[in-house]
């Protein structure tokens, strides 16, 4: 009972994932710019626990968090799903290269990773859906990827260090 | 012995950890492939997805919602002394519209009775205030907080008071999700006030304007012309003030949504009469 509640950065990040969701699926068009910054959060997240925390429960968190999302956003199934599911199984089989590279390597292995999983997700909500392809709100998650990775990597960092 | 034990519970578990892996993959191509063939089953994972979920996600990110309502106040107050003047202009010339009205109104309602004439005003279902909007990225969606207990089914017309909204495209227990006309999925039949010329609207990828998809007869409207719905679909009731023409091109056009889809409170759900 007390290990189940003892919070290590596994659960830390398990709530900061749902908090952020949260924040995601609710109602910011007042503010546009925060829910960009917390999309972009939430992807970097997601992919930050699958290369550093990579275990068989991910499969589900995976899957709950894309499901919820595409019930959410499109009303349709599939997009987020089928990116998040083969996200993982491509972390599953290419952690183990990172291990080799430097810290700084693997940052932008990590933001390279998240361009692409978004990418991926807009052309198969493009070509399952037919949703139409917005090229601004494309190029401000593209930006705003680019500008808080950084700062959200060495937070991150800090988390790590709770064992 | 023990260590025996031990190796087999190991195993018994990764094997178990793998079956449980195989099975997520083989509902979320069910999933896919039920999204695409088969409703009921799709419309209950979405149903539990948004009855159960909304409310936890609303409770946890209500102190952002609080931020951001205090933001937005602090803003609204900023612009308090222009907001003012401009209102007391909009009363003044409202004024002089309502007079104007009153006078039709009664000219409308003699000769309605003088022609014997049934009028297609719209029956209104309910009015809901809505509760979440899609970030825009995908699609233009708003949630209400209605659904099936309030009879509010598949295809209705959702306006308000500036004019049409959109049209729900799923409802569960509580909640029902609403297509915005100004997404490009949408397909909205409108008329012309001046010449009732015919033609179908869609959103631009960008949200902010209705383009034409189709016009009957390739018989464009002017500049300035007002469009409202035609009632060819049957879902959308007849006369909602659609959008205004602002550009004309060769074969095609643009127009202006009358509703501005970043301030919605509240809306009505309505049917034809």
């Amino acid at each position: 009972m007390h290990s189940f509640l003892r919070l290590n950065s596994f659960k830390i990040y398990n709530i900061l994932l749902i908090i952020v969701f949260s924040i995601i699926v609710n109602d910011n068009h007042s503010f546009p710019l925060i829910y960009t910054a917390f999309y972009c959060i939430f992807h970097f997240l997601i992919i930050y626990l699958g290369v550093y925390y990579y275990r068989k429960q991910l499969y589900f968190i995976y899957f709950l968090y894309g499901l919820g999302l595409d019930i959410f956003w499109l009303n349709e199934i599939g997009p987020h799903l089928i990116v998040f599911m083969s996200m993982l199984v491509f972390f599953n089989l290419s952690t183990k290269y990172f291990y080799n590279l430097s810290s700084f390597k693997i940052y932008v292995v990590l933001i390279i990773i998240q361009l692409t999983m978004i990418s991926f997700e807009v052309f198969v909500s493009f070509f399952l859906l037919n949703f139409s392809f917005n090229l601004n709100y494309f190029i401000q998650i593209y930006l705003s990827t680019l500008l808080l990775s950084f700062p959200i990597f060495l937070f991150f960092s800090k988390i790590d260090k709770y064992k | 012995m023990l260590k025996k034990n031990i190796t087999n519970s190991k195993v018994k578990r990764k094997s178990l950890g793998s079956f449980f892996v195989s099975l997520l993959f083989l509902l979320t191509f069910l999933l896919v492939l039920f999204n695409k063939t088969d409703y009921f089953v799709v419309n209950k994972v979405k149903s539990f997805g948004i009855d159960v979920i909304t409310p936890i996600t609303h409770f946890i990110s209500s102190p952002i919602t609080i931020v951001t309502n205090i933001g937005l106040r602090i803003r609204d107050f900023q612009n308090f002394k222009n907001e003012n003047l401009k209102l007391k202009e909009e009363i003044i010339r409202l004024k002089k519209w309502q007079t104007l009205a009153i006078k039709n109104s009664r000219e409308n309602r003699v000769f309605k009775r003088l022609l014997n004439s049934t009028s297609h005003e719209v029956d209104i279902i309910k009015t809901v205030s809505v509760i979440d909007q899609s970030p825009g990225m995908y699609s233009k969606l708003v949630t209400i907080n209605a659904g099936l207990n309030y009879n509010i089914e598949k295809n209705l017309a959702v306006i308000n008071e500036k004019g049409l909204v959109g049209k729900t495209i799923f409802s569960s227990n509580k909640k029902s999700k609403v297509l915005l006309i100004n997404d490009p999925t949408s397909s909205i039949p409108v008329k012309t006030l001046s010449d009732n010329s015919y033609s179908i609207l869609s959103g631009t990828s960008n949200g902010k304007y209705l383009i034409s998809t189709f016009t009957k007869d390739n018989e464009l409207p002017k500049v300035g012309d007002l469009l409202v719905t035609s009632g060819n679909a049957k879902i959308f009731p007849r006369d909602i003030l659609v959008a205004k023409v602002i550009k004309v091109s060769e074969d095609r056009y643009f127009a202006l949504p009358y509703v501005d889809f970043n301030n919605l409170n509240y809306v009505q759900v309505v049917k034809s009469k």
